[in-house]
């Protein structure tokens, strides 16, 4: 049972090196099934690190001979394990879908670079979320922005190149800030590990205040960019949109959670909750996840193009999460990881049926969209599951996510959250049910005759069926996710 | 006058911050990528100075060992900040190279590297399509 306490570096490894094994791969077919193979080997691990987490508590495992502060440190408690897991396994399920998807919107020379690249982003992203020392950190987030702008460019055309340059720039801009702000910490308490920099900032911070509150704003600015938090999501919709289908996944549904992971990793591990409280850090997260969920709803009801829709809706997504984390109570807090989980699933699940809708049909704006339920039956269904999910209706996941974070907003007095929440979800319902109710319930425009339905071929319908059934069972039984989760907000 | 004395004594956070602001300004604003990247390169610097300068521990040597024998920590600086600022300087090297390469594409796509030239020729062909 011991060798559990490996897996978290062996998840690592495992990315890494199959990462670097695919450029020696000759055919397309076994490099597409070889990154599966690889997720899904992760995928098993997680769950195993998830069962010890849960039956022998948080336990550090340090990646060197050297013991912290010197050496580099994994700290693996509910949080991390839990992240993990929801990268792995829904990695796993995109590279599924992958197999199908990949040869038709990827030139053939770039394919085995997007696998080797997908690969070290599934692996950079668990280091995020693993690592205990914070330098380590910014280089899994300068691995993660780089790959995570590599699987947009393998797309090769004018739209996906000048996407991915404007995204490395806003990148590579919130990694100076990022850095600077560990210079400060650095500068101040003399450590990298997260653990000895909580120990040493609750001793020193009265005497440098100004290095404090510069680090705070910097963390906050650097991956509020990164997580595309309001007001700062302007890269993201063009990024997210001229993706191939899979890597729109990937970065809406995982890549935002790992920074937003990262953030809530450094707010609550190095700064610690009495150093929080005394920044004005609460009510800046909340003003700036009520500004997501609220104007992100609106602009996202005025794109044309599901994908930008799409892309949109994750900006106010995000919002929930920081909206739940300015909560500072443990309801609010399971609610903003149970978001997170939650958006990984529907946001894969709706961006894998837009990638359908668009390769079967060659349709692209909501407008096109009438009558399309006849042609893509289980698309569409599967998405419709999706956009009730997003919206928020009982039996579905997204319901769980917002009764938690609502409640955390009445726990903590703050009536006017509850309302915002109120208002973004039929702000959200706006502009997802139109697209469900023209799908099934409108006349084909002219021109535009009823034919026969599309047959997916399996690995494009079963991982999307999968997380359908997820999204309705996380609705239905959330107790089992919720009790573990719950465990890594005892820190209120 | 104290606080004359103040800013003086801390010369190496202000030459970092201003130098990070030069490079975080011509990232943000200069709508010439080979000048943004130009930027993002001075940003980068100025925070590994920051890091180095902390490290650095006045009358110290290098923490190069030569030859055997017993070693007295007291006579090296910190060695810690300089290993950082290898890996840092790797990462920006991989940035840089990679947004050089991007920049290339988009020269060879619009045959220009001005970032408003490229969304204004974008949007014009856009307008007849």
């Amino acid at each position: 049972m011991e060798t559990v306490r490996n897996f978290p570096v062996l998840i690592i490894y495992i990315f890494f090196i199959g990462s670097f094994i695919q450029p020696l791969v000759r055919n397309v077919r076994i490099s597409l099934l070889l990154t599966v193979a690889i997720s899904a080997v992760s995928s098993a691990a997680s769950a195993a690190v998830v069962y010890y987490v849960r039956t022998n508590g948080d336990f550090l495992f340090d990646v060197a001979p050297w013991s912290a502060p010197w050496g580099i440190e994994l700290s693996i408690g509910t949080l991390e394990a839990f992240v993990i897991a929801v990268i792995c396994s829904v990695g796993t399920l995109i590279s599924i879908y992958g197999i199908g998807m990949v040869e038709k919107e990827i030139p053939a020379r770039n394919i085995k670079i997007y696998n080797a690249l997908f690969l070290a982003l599934l692996g950079s992203m668990t280091g995020i979320a693993a690592t205990g020392d914070i330098f380590n950190m910014y280089v899994f987030i300068e691995i993660t922005s780089i790959t995570a702008c590599g699987i947009i460019s393998v797309k090769d055309d004018k739209k996906s190149i000048e996407a991915t340059v404007k995204y490395l720039v806003y990148s590579s801009l919130a990694s100076g800030c990022i850095l600077l702000a560990i210079a400060l910490l650095y500068g101040i308490t003399g450590n990298l590990n997260i653990r000895y920099i909580h120990h040493h900032l609750t001793e020193v911070m009265y005497l440098y205040p100004r290095n404090v509150l510069l680090a705070s704003c910097l963390i906050i600015v650097g991956f509020g960019l990164k997580a595309a938090m309001f007001p700062l999501h302007f890269w993201l919709p063009d990024a997210h949109s001229s993706a191939p289908t899979t890597s729109s996944a990937v970065l809406s549904a995982l890549v935002l959670k790992a920074y937003s992971v990262g953030l809530i990793k450094i707010l609550t591990g190095v700064f610690g909750i009495v150093v929080m409280s005394l920044l004005p850090l609460k009510t800046i997260l909340m003003y700036l996840g009520s500004g997501a969920v609220l104007i992100g709803s609106l602009l996202a009801m005025t794109q044309s193009r599901i994908k930008r829709m799409l892309a949109y809706s994750s900006v106010v997504q995000m919002g929930y999460i920081f909206l739940a984390l300015s909560l500072f109570n443990r309801t609010g807090f399971t609610g903003a990881l149970f978001q997170i989980l939650n958006h990984a699933l529907t946001k894969t699940l709706l961006f894998l049926s837009a990638g359908n809708i668009k390769y079967y049909t060659g349709k692209e704006s909501i407008e096109q969209l009438k009558g399309i339920g006849y042609r893509m039956p289980v698309t569409m269904a599967v998405f419709s599951v999706g956009a009730l999910s997003m919206v928020g209706l009982p039996m579905t996941s997204g319901f769980n996510s917002k009764w938690y974070i609502g409640y955390g907003a009445i726990e903590a007095g703050k009536i006017g959250v509850l309302i915002v929440i109120v208002i973004s979800s039929l702000l959200n319902a706006a502009y997802y049910l139109p697209v469900v109710v023209s799908a099934f319930f409108r006349r084909p425009s002219p021109g535009d005759e009823i034919q026969q339905p599309v047959n997916l071929p399996w690995f494009t319908s079963v991982p999307m069926i999968v997380m359908a059934v997820l999204i309705i069972v996380l609705g239905l039984y959330p107790d089992p996710v919720i009790n573990f989760i719950s465990g890594a907000a005892k820190i209120f | 006058m104290s606080s004359v004395v103040h800013l003086a004594n801390n010369y190496i956070y202000i030459a970092s911050f201003t130098l990070f602001l030069i490079g975080f300004s011509i990232l943000l604003l200069n709508s010439n990528l080979i000048k943004k990247i130009i930027g993002m390169n001075i940003m980068d610097t100025s925070v590994f100075l920051l890091f180095i300068s902390q490290g650095y521990i006045k009358g110290r040597k290098a923490p190069i060992l030569e030859g055997g024998g017993s070693v007295n920590p007291a006579e090296y600086v910190n060695p810690v900040p300089s290993a950082l600022i290898l890996t840092g300087i790797v990462v920006a090297v991989s940035v840089t190279a990679f947004l050089l390469a991007l920049t290339v594409k988009l020269y060879n796509l619009y045959g220009t590297v001005d970032m408003d030239e490229i969304i204004e020729i974008r949007r014009s062909v856009d307008g007849n399509s």
